[in-house]
Parts: C-alpha cells; structure tokens; sequence
C-alpha cells in the first residue's frame, strides 16, 4: 500500500525550478532511497513534503491525505519526522532533552500533559526516551549538552529525536554525512535494525553502499527532475545514472 | 528593618517582575523593547481600580493582570509577522504609544472633594490603597517579596514542564520547533500575553508602593534595563534575572560610592558581559553543571558513566 504519493510535484525559486514535475511513490514499511548530484533538489523534496516550503504545483499525499501546503507543525502532526543534513539540535540542551522536546507536541497531548511535571503518562514518555536512548547507543551521553557531543553522535540523536515522533514517515537527510566508513556502518546498522522496523522511511544518501545497504527501493533526482527508479542495484547500473551522477566512477558501483 | 533597606528590597522585587517578563521573552528568542508598557499599564490600571474605583488592591491584582495579558496578546497577534529587530521596534513604539497615551490622557472625577484620576504628564496620584489600609512600608515589601517567590515558583515549575521547552525550543530554533509540531505563532502569541501579565504585577506594586505614577516612570530606560537584568544575570534560570536586578539596584544604587556612577557602571556591565558571557552569568551551560554538580553530590554513587561535559 502507498503511504506517500507525491504527483507532478514543481517548486519554483524565481525563475529555478528546483523540483521539476516529480511523482514518486513509496510503499508502507519501505526503506526509500533519494539520491542525486549537489543541488539536484533532495533537500528541496524534504522541505516541501515537511511543509517548510509550500509547493508551487502538484500534489502530496500521506496515507490519503492531501497535505501539500500545510504548515510544518500541522504535517508533522500528521505522522511525518524529519532529520536535518545540517543538524538541527538545541546545543543548550541536553541528550534526553533534546529527544524529550519531539514528544511535547505529539498527537493526542493535552494542555495538562504540557504544563505536568510529573505522573504516571509523564513517567511513561520519560521512560521512553531513556528506552529509545539505550536502542540508539545514547544512554551513556543522557546528560551531556548536546553540543558536547562528536558528529557521529549528533546524527544518531538527531535520528533518534525523529523516531520520538512515532512517525509513520521518517525523512533522513544524509545520516551518514561527513561520517567515516566505520562510523557510516554503524549508522546503517542503527537504521536497519532501530529506525526501519516497524516504519517507512525516505533516506537521502551520497554513499553508495550506504544505499545499496538498506534501500529497498531508489529514486535519482538531476536538475529537480526524476531520471530513474528503482531497487539500488537497477538505478545504480542506468546508463543515465551513471552518465550524470557517477561520470567515471561508475565502476566503483 | 531599615528604611533605606526596605525600599530597596521592594524595588528589587518590583522590578524583577518585569526583568522575569522580558526574561520570558528572550527564552522565546524575541527581544522586546516594550515591556514597560505593560508595567505601565500595570500602574495606571491598578491604580485606577482602587484609587477611582475604591477597590482593594487585591482585587486589582487578578484585574490588572488580565487587562496587561490582554493588551499584550493583542500586540502579540499584531506583531505575529515580526521577527528580530522588526519585532523589537514594534514593540518599543507601542510604549512609546502607551505612554505618550498617558501623557495626553485626562480623566478625573471628585472623590471626597479631591480630584483623582490620570492626569496627563501629572501622572496618577492618591494611590492610598496601603496608607489606607494601615499597611506599612516593612509589611507591603513583604507582600511584594512573597508574590515575587510565588512568581519565581511558578517560573521554575514551567521550566521544568514541557512548556518551558517548547519556549526554548522556539527561543533556539524556530524551524526545528515547527518541525516538531509546535505551533510556534500560538507560543509566541501566549508568551506575549503571560510575559504582559508578570510585567503589570511590577506596576501594580510600583503605583501601591509610591503612590503615584508619572507616564515618565515608564520611558524607554526602564525596557532597556528589564533587557540587560536577563542579559547580565544570565538565561540559563529564572534565577538569572533576579540576579541582574539585585546586582544593579542592590549594589549599584544601594551602595553610596557607586551611585554618581551607576549608568557608567551598569552599561559598562552590560558591554563586558555581552562580550565574555553573551547569554549572562548563569547561562544554560553553567546552569547545566551546577545541576550536575548538585546532582552526583545528592545520589551517592555518581552515575558511573556520565559523561563529563566540562571535558569536551
């Protein structure tokens, strides 16, 4: 069944056309690749499906619902958590308090809930922070800032913080960026075995591996456009692909 | 007690409500130069319950701080577009306009063959709730200093309730927050309104305290200090900006070999400090060790495997 259906979706910057009539459609419970050159409009996806850009023309739809347009409060609501290639995290906060801060506003919160300090549903949500901070490889750090944190870290919270959303779409901005070959395994690994059961997750990526890794299916963005999809093995062996985006390297896939 | 003593602790008091309410809003990450106009409205307002009205100044309290909540959210709303220096220029020329208001406003009727009322540059007088009432300069700066603890309470069970983060969130990361499902212009709206309200409580005791209020008492002096008490004592606790206020009124304006100097000395403050210790001395980092340094000293042994942050 399809969770996100995204039809002839364009996004204009002035006269760029950033996206360019893309359709892509992911399955429930599918690990979905995003790949493409620099500026080929990823980033760009994300932050119109999220609702941080409205569209310029097409249609978004999760789970049936229309949600092109709406605010990114409002979409986020609607079961869609997102991680940032630039990382987004409150550097004065710490570990738990910064995966802590993705529950405050989850459906089905109440005023009470927000203005409690303790509890037996309070206890509950802590303890699931501290659960999602254990399977993530985090316990350890519960109580450093998060600035204090080395990259590899920071990424894994970030994706962490997402999951605290019990989204139905997860959205992952290069998790594996700037990291080295070892700590990119361990992320793969964190994101088969903690981030993907259970959910549907888009993951854009410029390590091959990576992709060929935990995708099951890959679309390839060039100049906003879609130029090929499919499972990693059939996108990554396109012709197209390989002229645009692995020029001479092609080899190396 | 001495006298000298008891008016400044009210002082202390009286003003920390208004750093807390500008304190609130930089948690939000706005910077409002306009917070006087709601410890203004504070002072006319109460002023006008129980000087014109004849109402007890507990009336006025819960009256007052509705009014100030109200106005506020109003500004709230207008400014939702506003962001950064626009939004700090909106607010500063609403207290101008509130009290340039006052300065042009004449209200006044007969009580007891006396005339009382607002009465433009003449402020508002005959505020005589306490006199009245037999309650003496030691007894009101208790009833100050015991509402300003009350205050101070509540801010601290915010903070640490999932309120207080989702106004940190905003503070450090609008778009973060929005991805989060906060409705970050809700937030703001509601941070306007309750920041009014703390700052009218401020006026309130101000007007009860001096007995009269001048549109003067409220210019753009009093918003810039309500700013630099959070910046100075730092963002980290609500502790940070009572700290500011007692360094500037209890030392500076307490103590008589300072007092010729205490602008020189105040913005010389503030500039070092924006420089060396830009979110003020208990900013959220050394708020976060002491924390920790209390913490691994009640619960014996310490977490084995905390990471150190003072380490990286």
């Amino acid at each position: 069944m399809t969770l996100l259906q995204v039809d002839g979706l364009t996004r204009r910057f002035g006269a760029l056309e950033a996206l360019a009539d893309v359709s892509i459609a992911v399955n429930e419970g599918e690990v979905f690749g995003l790949i493409g050159p620099n500026g080929s409009g990823k980033t760009t996806f994300f932050n119109v499906v999220t609702g941080i850009y409205p569209p310029s023309l097409g249609r978004i739809s999760l789970g049936g619902l229309d949600i092109g347009g709406m605010p990114p409060h409002r979409v986020s609501k609607h079961g869609l958590a997102r991680t940032f290639q630039n990382l987004r995290l409150v550097p004065q906060m710490n570990v738990f308090d910064n995966i802590w801060l993705a529950q405050h506003q989850r459906p089905g919160m109440s005023l009470l809930d927000i203005l409690a300090i303790g509890g037996r549903r309070e206890r509950s949500r802590r303890h699931e922070v501290d659960t999602l901070l254990e399977k993530c490889g985090l316990a350890d750090m519960r109580q450093s800032l998060a600035s204090d944190l080395p990259l590899p870290d920071q990424r894994r919270l970030e994706i962490a913080r997402a999951m605290a959303r019990n989204p139905r779409l997860l959205l992952l901005d290069e998790p594996a960026g700037g990291m080295t070959p070892l700590e990119t395994q361990d992320v793969a690994r964190m994101i088969r075995e903690v981030a993907a059961p259970g959910r549907t997750l888009i993951v854009i990526e410029h390590k091959m591996d990576l992709i060929s890794d935990i995708c099951d299916r890959a679309a390839v963005l060039h100049f906003g456009a879609k130029i090929a999809e499919g499972t990693p093995a059939e996108v990554l062996s396109d012709p197209q692909v390989l002229d645009v985006y692995l020029g001479k390297q092609a080899d190396h896939a | 007690m001495d006298e000298h003593l008891v008016s400044i602790l009210t002082n202390i008091g009286g003003f920390t409500f208004i750093a807390l309410s500008a304190y609130l809003l930089l948690l939000t990450g706005e910077i409002s130069f306009g917070q006087q106009a709601f410890f203004g409205i504070g002072a006319y307002f109460s002023g006008i319950v129980t000087a014109m009205w004849g109402l007890s100044m507990w009336a006025a309290i819960p009256l007052t701080m509705l009014a100030a909540a109200f106005s506020a959210g109003l500004v709230g709303i207008i400014t939702i577009r506003l962001r950064g220096l626009y939004f700090s220029i909106a607010t500063l020329a609403f207290a101008e306009m509130v009290r340039l208001a006052l300065v042009g406003t004449t209200w006044q009727v007969k009580i007891d063959g006396e005339m009382i009322g607002p009465n433009g540059s003449e402020g508002l007088g005959n505020i005589r709730w306490a006199l009245d009432n037999n309650i003496e300069a030691n007894d009101f700066m208790w009833i100050v200093l015991i509402t300003l603890a009350i205050v101070m309470g509540l801010f601290f069970l915010m903070e640490r309730s999932r309120l207080g983060s989702i106004f940190r969130t905003i503070g450090a990361d609008r778009l973060l927050a929005e991805t989060q499902g906060i409705n970050v212009t809700a937030y703001k709206v509601a941070a306007t309104a309750l920041a009014g309200a703390i700052a009218s409580l401020g006026g309130i005791f101000y007007a009860h305290a001096q007995t009269h209020v001048y549109p003067e008492n409220f210019d753009v002096m009093l918003g810039v200090h309500s700013l630099a008490y959070g910046l100075i004592g730092g963002l980290g606790t609500a502790l940070g900006p009572l700290l500011g206020v007692i360094l500037d009124i209890g030392f500076l304006e307490a103590v008589e070999w300072v007092q010729g100097y205490r602008m020189i000395a105040f913005g010389g403050l503030v500039a070092v400090l924006l420089i060396f210790m830009p979110r003020g001395i208990l900013d959220e980092r050394r708020v976060h060790r002491l924390r920790m340094a209390f913490r691994t000293r009640k619960t014996e042994p310490p977490p084995a495997k905390t990471h150190d942050p003072a380490a990286s």
